[in-house]
C-alpha cells in the first residue's frame, strides 16, 4: 500500500472527526477492536469526555473494503445497552458506540456518523 | 535568374553533345505527343526518343540542322506546355489523368528514380546556389516528381506561397502543397492558399474546408496526417468551428483521440462546438482521451478558459477509480462510484412516478470522478475562498457555475454519494437557493435541501443494497416534514423548486405562523439541532 496516499487518508479521518468538523470534543485512543483483527491496515480511536460516546476508524486496502466488517461489529454490538452505528468513506470506515441511556452519547453519535460520512 | 534564351541554348548544345544510341521510334510532333508518348512508354522512353533524333554529326551538317529543329521544337512545346495549366481541368483532375502539356507524377520504378535524382540535384542547385523564389519556381516546372521536394520549402513565407500560387494557378498549386507535405501546409491559411481569385470557389472559407479534404482524399493522403494538417491550421481556422473541424476529420477516418487532439489549438475553441462530436462516439473511445495523462494534460495547457477544460471532464464522463486494491467479484457500486448513466437508471427506474415528467434532467455527461489535481481545480472554482485541503467534502455540486456539474473525489464517499448528487441534478435548486441566502449557515449548502435530497435518495439506495448514513439529522428533519404535509407535496416541492408550496402547506396542516417556521428554520440551517427540535416540537 503506498504509504502517503495512507498518511493522507488518516489525515482525512482526523479531519471527519475534528470538532470544526463534528462539533464534538474528542480525545485520541487505541482502535477497538484493533486493525487487524477485522482485515484493515490502520486504524485508531477516539472517545468523547465524560459521556459514553466512543468510536474507532479503519482504513483499509480498497474503497468500500469495510463494509461488511462494518455490518458485522455492528450486528454485534448493537442492542439494549449499546447502540452501535457504522459508516463509510472511501477507504474509510467508522464503528461508533454509545452507550443507550446515554442521550447526549446518543445524540452525539448522530452527528458523529453524519461528520464521518461527509458532505455531499 | 538565367534568361530563357541562355536556357534555350544550354539545352540545345546539351541536346547535340548526346551520344548515339541506335535508332528509336519517332517521336509526336510538338509537347503533347511527348506527354502522351510518356504515358504510353515511360520517361525513359521519351529520353532514348529525343537522344536518337540528336545523333551529332559534323559540325553544321544536316544532322546537326535537324537536332537543332527537334531540340527547338521540344523546348518550345515543354514551355508552352507549363506556361498554360488549364486551372478549371487541374481542379476536377486526379492524380492520374494528364490535361495536354503537363506533365505527371511519375510512378514508381527506374523511371521515377531517373527524375527523383534530377529534382533533387534541382533543389540541391538552387539551395547551393542561394537560388531566389522564381528560380526555383522556374526549375519545379522542369519535374515531374513534386513528391521529391518534400521538405526542401519549410522556410517558405506566406507571401512566397501566395507568389507561388499565382506562378502555377491556385487549383494546381493546392496539388502540390499537399504534395510538398504539411510542413507548409501548417503555415499557409485557407485564405493563403486560395482567396487570390474572388471568383475562386476555394476563396470560401467554408468550403475551403471541403477543399481540403477533397484534396487530401486526392492525394491519398492518411488519416494521421490529415489530423496533423489540421492540428497545424487549427490555430489560424478561426472561422471554421470547432465542431466541424473534428466532424471533417471524423469523415475522414482519424480516431476520436486525434481528432480530439487536432482541434484543441483552434483559434476559436469553442466546448459547445464540439460537445456534439463528444456525445457521438463511445464511451470507450472517450475513455481512451481522458485516461491518456499527456492528452489531458494538452488540452489543460491549450484551452485558454478554465471553464473549457472543467466542462471538459463531465462531457468525456470521466470516471477515475479509486487509490488502492480493488474487491474481486464486487458488484458495481461496491468497489467505487456508480457511473452517471447508471445512476439516471436507479433513479428514473425507482423514482418514475416523481421524475418520470421532467424534461431535460438527467446525470449522464454531468458527473465527473476525479483525483486530487482535478478536485481541487474545479473545487477552487466554485469555493474560491475555501481552502481544499481544510474543507473536505466527499462530492459537491458547483451550484453557482452556469452548468452546475458534479465532482466526486474517487477516494471518497460511499456506494450512494453519486445517487445523492445525480438527485440534485433532477431537483430545482430554488430551495437551496433561497433557504441558504436567507438562513445562512457555517456551509454554503442548505440543510433542508441535503436533508430532501438525502430522503429521495433513500428511496433508491435500499433497492440497490446500499446502505447510506450522509446527513442523519437534516434527514431526520425532512421526514418530519414530509410525515406532516406528505411525500407527494415534498416531491413537488423539491423537484419543481415550490418552497412556497412546502412551507404554506406546512403550516396549514399545524396551525403554526410563519415565524415559528422561520425560527425552526433558521435553527435548521444552523446545524442547531437541538434547537430545531425544540421549535419542532413546541413551537417555540
Amino acid at each position: 500500500m503506498d504509504r502517503a496516499w495512507r498518511d493522507r487518508e488518516l489525515q482525512r479521518a482526523e479531519a471527519l472527526l475534528s470538532a470544526e468538523s463534528s462539533g464534538l470534543e474528542l480525545h485520541r485512543q487505541d482502535a477497538h477492536p484493533p486493525p487487524d483483527a477485522i482485515g484493515a491496515v490502520d486504524g485508531f480511536g477516539v472517545v468523547m469526555a465524560d459521556h459514553g460516546l466512543q468510536a474507532s476508524v479503519y482504513l483499509f486496502e480498497a474503497w468500500g473494503a469495510g463494509r461488511d466488517a462494518a455490518a458485522m461489529l455492528e450486528e454485534m454490538t448493537d442492542g439494549d445497552r449499546y447502540r452501535a452505528a457504522s459508516a463509510l468513506n472511501g477507504a474509510l470506515m467508522l464503528l461508533a458506540v454509545a452507550e443507550a441511556d446515554d442521550a447526549a452519547a446518543v445524540a452525539a453519535l448522530d452527528q458523529l456518523i453524519g461528520a464521518f460520512s461527509g458532505m455531499e | 535568374m538565367r534568361e530563357a534564351h541562355q536556357s534555350d541554348e544550354t539545352e540545345r548544345v546539351q541536346a547535340r553533345r548526346a551520344p548515339a544510341p541506335a535508332p528509336a521510334a519517332r517521336p509526336e510532333q510538338g509537347g503533347a505527343g511527348l506527354v502522351r508518348l510518356q504515358r504510353r512508354a515511360g520517361n525513359a522512353v521519351v529520353v532514348r526518343a529525343l537522344q536518337t533524333k540528336l545523333t551529332v554529326g559534323g559540325v553544321g551538317d544536316r544532322f546537326e540542322r535537324e537536332a537543332d529543329e527537334v531540340a527547338d521544337q521540344v523546348v518550345r512545346s515543354l514551355r508552352a506546355a507549363m506556361s498554360d495549366p488549364q486551372p478549371d481541368d487541374a481542379v476536377r483532375r486526379r492524380p492520374g489523368d494528364i490535361p495536354p502539356g503537363q506533365i505527371q507524377a511519375v510512378a514508381p520504378g527506374p523511371a521515377r528514380d531517373e527524375f527523383v535524382s534530377r529534382s533533387r540535384a534541382l533543389t540541391g542547385r538552387v539551395q547551393r546556389n542561394g537560388d531566389g523564389l522564381d528560380t526555383f519556381l522556374e526549375k519545379l516546372k522542369e519535374t515531374s516528381d513534386l513528391t521529391s521536394l518534400r521538405g526542401q520549402v519549410t522556410e517558405w513565407k506566406g507571401e512566397d506561397v501566395e507568389r507561388a500560387a499565382r506562378h502555377f494557378g491556385i487549383p494546381r498549386f493546392q496539388d502540390i502543397v499537399f504534395a510538398l507535405g504539411h510542413e507548409l501546409l501548417g503555415k499557409t491559411t485557407a485564405t493563403e492558399m486560395c482567396a487570390l481569385d474572388p471568383k475562386n470557389p476555394l476563396a470560401v472559407p467554408v468550403g475551403s474546408l471541403a477543399q481540403r479534404v477533397d484534396i487530401a482524399k486526392r492525394w491519398k493522403v492518411s488519416a494521421g496526417d490529415f489530423a496533423t494538417h489540421l492540428a497545424l491550421v487549427a490555430p489560424t481556422e478561426g472561422g471554421t468551428p470547432t465542431g466541424a473541424l473534428m466532424k471533417a476529420a471524423r469523415e475522414y477516418g482519424v480516431a476520436f483521440p486525434a481528432r480530439f487532439e487536432a482541434v484543441l489549438g483552434h483559434r476559436s475553441f469553442s466546448i459547445d462546438s464540439i460537445k456534439p462530436e463528444v456525445e457521438l462516439v463511445s464511451q470507450p473511445e472517450r475513455d481512451q482521451v481522458w485516461q491518456d495523462k499527456r492528452l489531458m494534460a494538452k488540452a489543460k495547457g491549450l484551452l485558454n478558459n478554465p471553464n473549457d477544460y472543467l466542462d471538459l471532464l463531465p462531457m468525456l464522463r470521466v470516471f477515475t477509480p479509486p487509490t488502492g486494491a480493488t474487491i474481486a467479484g464486487a458488484q458495481p457500486g461496491w468497489d467505487k462510484h456508480i457511473s452517471s448513466d447508471q445512476v439516471d437508471i436507479y433513479i428514473t427506474q425507482h423514482l418514475s412516478h416523481y421524475v418520470g415528467k421532467l424534461v431535460g434532467r438527467k446525470a449522464q455527461g454531468e458527473i465527473s470522478v476525479v483525483g486530487d489535481e482535478d478536485w481541487e481545480f474545479a473545487f477552487r472554482r466554485q469555493w474560491p475562498t475555501l481552502d481544499p485541503t481544510l474543507v473536505k467534502p466527499n462530492a459537491f455540486v458547483d451550484v453557482d457555475q452556469p452548468k452546475r456539474q458534479i465532482w466526486i473525489h474517487k477516494d471518497r464517499g460511499d456506494s450512494g454519494t453519486a445517487i445523492h448528487e445525480g438527485m440534485h441534478k433532477y431537483a430545482s435548486d430554488n430551495i437551496r437557493n433561497i433557504m441558504r441566502v436567507k438562513f445562512p449557515g457555517r456551509l454554503p449548502i442548505s440543510q433542508l435541501d441535503e436533508g430532501l435530497t438525502e430522503y429521495f435518495t433513500r428511496l433508491v439506495t435500499p433497492k440497490l443494497g446500499i446502505t447510506r448514513t450522509s446527513y442523519p439529522n437534516p434527514l431526520k428533519f425532512a421526514t418530519s416534514i414530509i410525515g406532516v404535509i406528505s411525500e407527494a407535496i415534498a416531491a413537488k416541492a423539491y423537484y419543481d423548486g415550490d418552497l412556497d408550496l412546502l412551507v404554506n402547506t406546512y403550516l396549514a396542516k399545524t396551525g403554526r405562523s410563519t415565524a415559528q417556521w422561520e425560527l425552526f428554520a433558521k435553527a435548521l440551517e444552523e446545524e442547531n439541532w437541538i434547537v430545531a427540535t425544540r421549535v419542532w416540537n413546541t413551537g417555540a
